[in-house]
């Protein structure tokens, strides 16, 4: 099913999204579009992180991760932010877009960003790469 | 044991306070995110909560103290909602640094990256006069045309060959010691909770205690990683898994020496923090087989193998509040501890 | 209807103060939808007495006043936690006058007794919320709202007696 696919990878992708960007675009959007509404109380929660470990396969609880949530209508239509850190205006601007793009408003500028953020988190990880790459290392024994 | 409440002039209190306050700001704050990263993952490690923000704050407002840095992170943290769970996989870990001390080379080669571990560690007061260094994102080394390839992990190796158990399977579903309260016996994931967050340095004592013959386990260091772990939540509209975004974490596999766990294999331990704090990811390993009942000795009478004795004493904010209470008024005790030696003393000396 | 952090807030105070001062009355308008909103979320269990494993919820719901004696079968802790007895709300018709007169003691009530009035609560009942903190520190809190908002409470802590008031 392509719509849900859509959705999921907006919500991702807007997840990680440059915030500066990310609220130039929420706010352009609020400018222009009156019908805008919050759907319960955004802010900060904490959320646990769930790893199954590699040695019994258990799963415990590593850490609380805080993240930032909103969600929003626009023109009626749902939209969700979520974020990792402290940050309600990052949360809500990604709860703008996301619900945005979803009533068909806004369409090409919220996927240019999400291109955009997936390729800065692609780089980011293959610079990164890179540079670790330079670390790797093979071992002889001496003598 | 009790202590007191007492009343005093609030002016003195007051005073006292602006005497501790902290002097840091802004600058700060940025300064510990940037420059003092380890001592930022340490808070949140020990705090149990991931929030490098915060955390810088935290520190910053304590004027480096970790364990208060750590207790007004909690502090904060117990205000919030708590949303659904986020599920993470150790075999998702994107790592920029992979190690193994069990074998010398192993496919892919040993990953060492960023770290001081072979080099010659002197103090250099020069650092001082040098400006602090700038974060530079454009002047990096020019982007692999592929990503790293996914290094295989040394225990899987060893599973191929069955020195080492297979996964138990689904295994219990995790506990949350902040929510139900620690309770002895402990389930594994209870111990693996408690040991995450526990203080560095009371985990570092223990497994140093255990290397020292102190406790049952002869570890080698089957493997130490520091990577991305990627965080997976339920989309909220279709409900699917959606990756959000990762966090780092440190994670270590100890290995021990003798093959008397089921089917002849040898014991593992499982150690994994947030952010990067390796010595306490190997010591948590070490604590994990120790308390999972690993033994490479023969039959062994120790503390450390006491679950309650390790994991009561490792909680940073437990421990610390209750040696700092010692401040608080303890009069009312200290008087009847007084009288009874004062009338031991009158009754040896009426004693003929 | 929305509460946010506000109402929630404000839902808090008034079960703060009425716990401490059992008997005393206090407003948490509009009612049980408040009460519930303050203190229900998603880690916790609501349910009302009978539904599918009622027994194992942290808060318990009485309808009309009254559980037909079931009240026994909440969670009432245990000796080293006795902090995971239940909590049970009633919504009554009225909180802090009818013709029920409940003679309260303990912790938090002050050197004379204080009378709560209420309309709507069982008189068993009321025998079945003494039987429940015989074994102090185990036991159910209590919580009592009315539908104009008015609410009190019975922490375990606190000796009820009954009289009817004429």
């Amino acid at each position: 099913m392509l719509v849900p696919m859509m959705a999921e990878r907006r919500f991702a992708a807007l997840a990680v999204a440059d915030r500066r960007l990310l609220v130039a675009l929420a706010d352009r959007i609020l400018h222009e579009v009156a019908d805008v509404e919050l759907l319960g109380v955004p802010g900060p929660a904490t959320m646990l992180v769930e790893l199954t470990e590699s040695v019994r396969g258990q799963a415990f609880h590593l850490c609380e991760v805080v993240v930032s949530e909103a969600s929003v209508a626009v023109r009626g239509v749902r939209g969700d932010g979520l974020v990792l850190g402290s940050d309600t205006e990052r949360a809500l601007a990604a709860a703008v877009c996301d619900a945005a793009a979803e009533a068909g408003l806004f369409v090409a500028e919220v996927e240019a960003l999400m291109e955009r953020s997936i390729g800065d988190r692609d780089r980011d990880s293959a610079r990164r790469a890179a540079a670790v790459a330079a670390t790797r290392i093979e071992l002889e024994v001496l003598g | 044991m009790g202590y007191l409440a007492v009343k005093g002039s609030e002016e003195a209190v007051q005073a006292a306070r602006a005497l501790a306050g902290p002097t840091g700001g802004r600058h700060t704050v940025d300064a510990v995110a940037d420059h003092l990263p380890l001592a930022v993952d340490e808070v949140q490690a020990e705090a149990g909560v991931y929030e490098p923000r915060l955390a810088a704050i935290a520190f910053t407002q304590a004027r480096g103290d970790v364990a208060e840095a750590v207790f007004l992170l909690r502090g904060y943290r117990s205000t919030l909602p708590r949303r659904e769970s986020a599920r993470a996989d150790t075999a998702d870990i994107a790592p920029h640094r992979q190690i193994s001390s069990a074998f010398r080379n192993v496919p892919g080669g040993q990953l060492l990256g960023a770290t001081n571990d072979y080099g010659l560690r002197l103090l250099d007061p020069g650092l001082a006069d040098r400006p602090d260094a700038t974060a530079d994102p454009a002047g990096s080394p020019e982007p692999a045309p592929t990503g790293l390839a996914r290094l295989s992990k040394v225990v899987d190796h060893l599973r191929a060959e069955g020195l080492v158990a297979q996964p138990d399977g689904q295994g219990e579903p995790a506990d949350d010691i902040t929510r139900r309260a620690l309770r002895f016996p402990a389930s594994r994931s209870s111990r693996l909770q408690a040991l995450a967050r526990g203080q560095s340095g009371a985990l570092t004592a223990f497994a140093y205690a255990n290397l020292r013959g102190y406790g049952p386990f002869h570890p080698t260091l089957a493997e130490l990683r520091v990577g991305q772990l990627p965080l997976t939540v339920a989309h909220p509209r279709t409900g699917n898994p959606v990756c959000v975004g990762e966090i780092p974490v440190t994670e270590a596999e100890a290995i021990g020496q003798k093959p008397n766990r089921d089917g002849g294999t040898l014991g593992m331990g499982y150690g994994c923090v947030p952010g990067r704090v390796e010595r306490k990811a190997i010591a948590m390993a070490i604590m994990d087989a120790v308390l999972s009942g690993v033994n490479d000795d023969a039959p062994f009478d120790s503390p450390l193998t006491d679950e309650e004795f390790v994991l009561s004493h490792v909680d940073g904010v437990e421990a610390a509040g209750f040696v700092e209470h010692m401040k608080l008024p303890h009069e009312v005790t200290f008087a009847s501890d007084l009288d009874r030696v004062r009338s031991i003393r009158q009754h040896v000396k009426d004693v003929p | 209807m929305i509460f946010d952090a506000l109402d929630t807030q404000r839902g808090f105070r008034a079960l703060l103060a009425a716990m401490a001062e059992p008997g005393t009355v206090h407003r948490i308008d509009p009612g049980l939808p408040l009460l519930l909103a303050t203190l229900v979320d998603h880690e916790v269990r609501l349910a009302e007495v009978g539904d599918p494993q009622w027994t194992d919820a942290d808060f318990v719901l009485v309808r009309d006043g009254d559980s037909g004696g079931a009240l026994d079968g909440a969670r009432q802790g245990t000796a080293l936690d006795p902090a995971h007895g239940a909590t049970a709300i009633y919504e009554l018709d009225a909180v802090g006058d009818g013709p029920l007169a409940l003679t309260l003691t303990g912790p938090g009530v002050g050197p004379r007794p204080r009378t709560l009035y209420l309309s709507g609560l069982a008189g068993s009942e009321v025998d079945a919320i003494r039987r429940t903190r015989a074994e102090y520190p185990l036991g159910l809190d209590v919580i009592l709202v009315d539908r104009t908002g008015r609410c009190a409470a019975l922490p375990r802590s606190t000796t009820v007696e009954r009289r009817w008031a004429t």
